[in-house]
């Protein structure tokens, strides 16, 4: 029941608790207890916060759940620490991070709630059970998908004349057919690498969010899968990885077809052979990208993020190099001093890895984006001029040209969002 | 002693704009 009175978000426990009822809020109910490793962690799936506690922080909340006092929490905490504790701190550590936040507007179920944390995510249809995810993910479907990544690797390797190139991308006469239909592919191919995501996460338990986002100045489909932290390191990587492992699916059955047709084994036409190329082109460059933008937060970062168990590494990263260059507000001196001493220990080095990547991304961006985009601007403007509206070149070239617009201006409308969500502890 | 409470960073996995 809610205090109408004062103008806090959390609500009270009232009856026969009364003598902490100003203290203990009844959101502390909804907080979800896992282990990590020496750790625990505790979190709100309606919210999508989540923190890292040591086992004292686990006991007392779960104390409160059990009904006791703040009293008898605290002391329950300190029996565990061996030490003395201050609940009340604690309790208002909590609340600082939002983990005790009125329930989210239509979050009625904590377990069937999506962990997204801005709103404005779209919901996915949750039609799959996870059993049948599962399918996707057992031993059989790993051992599948590796088997594509040697066998595409290998064809890569010995097939010289199968490798992709940037030709590639012009697989039909008409260039500007070939541009659009590249781009209209590789929406298709970056949708199906989160919807593998997100089945991933649906065998693990775990619900997905999407959003569109951006890693550095480029455009991405994102899932979110926050709440995968609940469950055990070594169950996390699956669904880090199953983005690739459709990937490489693809790419293996691309490559056999094309070597197929090369040896004369099969008979396809040769504008599906083209079509082919520029499939692998595509996943070439996204799993190459998956790989070398890990300071970018790629799928490759949560992996090796997960594989040295921090809890928070890229804002360490980033506050890190910030000190370095140019020191940090007070604001962010604060939230530096907040993240815990593993993830400020591998930021030190994975610090450099960021501050090298971010320097070539940019030269990368001068020497090779920004040359294409302007000369690929430049071509579909004058097409603009030379078309009359009745044609579909026109349309082609204002859809291409709308596109590359969206990729300048998207970023940075996305990064001033993205920065407001932080800001408001909504999206980490 | 002092409950230390750290944030946890968001599982966010991604695929490009073509």
């Amino acid at each position: 029941m809610a205090r109408p009175s004062t103008p806090k978000s959390w609500e009270v426990l009232i009856g026969e608790q009364s003598e902490t009822s100003a203290e203990v809020p009844a959101t502390v109910r909804l907080l979800v207890i896992a282990p990590d490793g020496d750790e625990f962690i505790l979190g709100r799936n309606d919210l999508g916060v989540y923190v890292a506690v040591p086992e004292p922080g686990a006991v007392f909340v779960r104390a409160l759940q059990d009904g006791c006092s703040l009293a008898d929490a605290t002391a329950r905490a300190g029996a565990t620490a061996g030490a003395e504790v201050n609940g009340g701190e604690f309790l208002d550590g909590l609340r600082a991070a939002g983990l005790l936040d009125r329930q989210r507007a239509g979050g009625t179920s904590q377990t069937a709630e999506s962990a997204d944390g801005d709103g404005r995510s779209i919901r996915w249809f949750e039609g799959i059970s996870p059993r049948t995810a599962r399918v996707f993910f057992g031993r059989p479907a790993w051992a599948l998908y590796v088997g594509a990544a040697v066998a595409a690797a290998m064809v890569l390797a010995t097939r010289p004349a199968l490798r992709p190139s940037y030709s590639h991308v012009w697989w039909l006469p008409d260039p500007l057919l070939s541009l659009v239909t590249y781009v209209l592919l590789g929406f298709v191919l970056a949708a199906l690498h989160e919807v593998w995501h997100w089945l991933a996460g649906r065998s693990a338990g775990v619900p997905a969010a999407f959003r569109i986002s951006r890693r550095g100045a480029y455009l991405v489909f994102e899932t979110d899968l926050s709440q995968i932290v609940t469950v055990n390191r070594t169950a996390r990587y699956g669904p880090f990885l199953a983005g690739m492992a459709f990937d490489v699916t693809v790419l293996a059955g691309a490559l056999a077809a094309r070597a197929a047709y090369g040896s004369g084994v099969v008979e396809i036409p040769p504008s599906l052979d083209r079509l082919l190329a520029a499939v692998v082109l595509a996943l070439v460059i996204g799993i190459v990208w998956q790989w070398s933008a890990l300071f970018l937060r790629s799928d490759g970062y949560a992996v090796l993020a997960n594989a040295l168990r921090c809890h928070n590494l890229f804002r360490a990263t980033v506050l890190t190099t910030k000190w370095r260059i140019w020191g940090l507000s007070g604001e962010e001196a604060a939230e530096f001093g907040a993240i815990g001493p593993r993830d400020r220990a591998v930021a030190r080095w994975f610090g450099l890895v960021y501050l090298l990547g971010m320097i070539g991304t940019l030269w990368a961006i001068l020497i090779f984006a920004l040359p294409f985009l302007l000369s690929t601007g430049a071509w579909v403007s004058a097409n603009l001029a030379a078309y009359s509206l009745s044609s579909v070149a026109f349309w082609e070239s204002l859809a291409v040209l709308v596109y590359l617009v969206a990729g300048v201006v998207g970023p940075a409308v996305i990064a001033w969002r993205e920065r407001r969500l932080r800001r408001a502890g909504a999206l980490l | 002693m002092k409950i230390e409470i750290r944030r946890v960073e968001s599982a966010r996995l991604t695929a490009n704009f073509p």
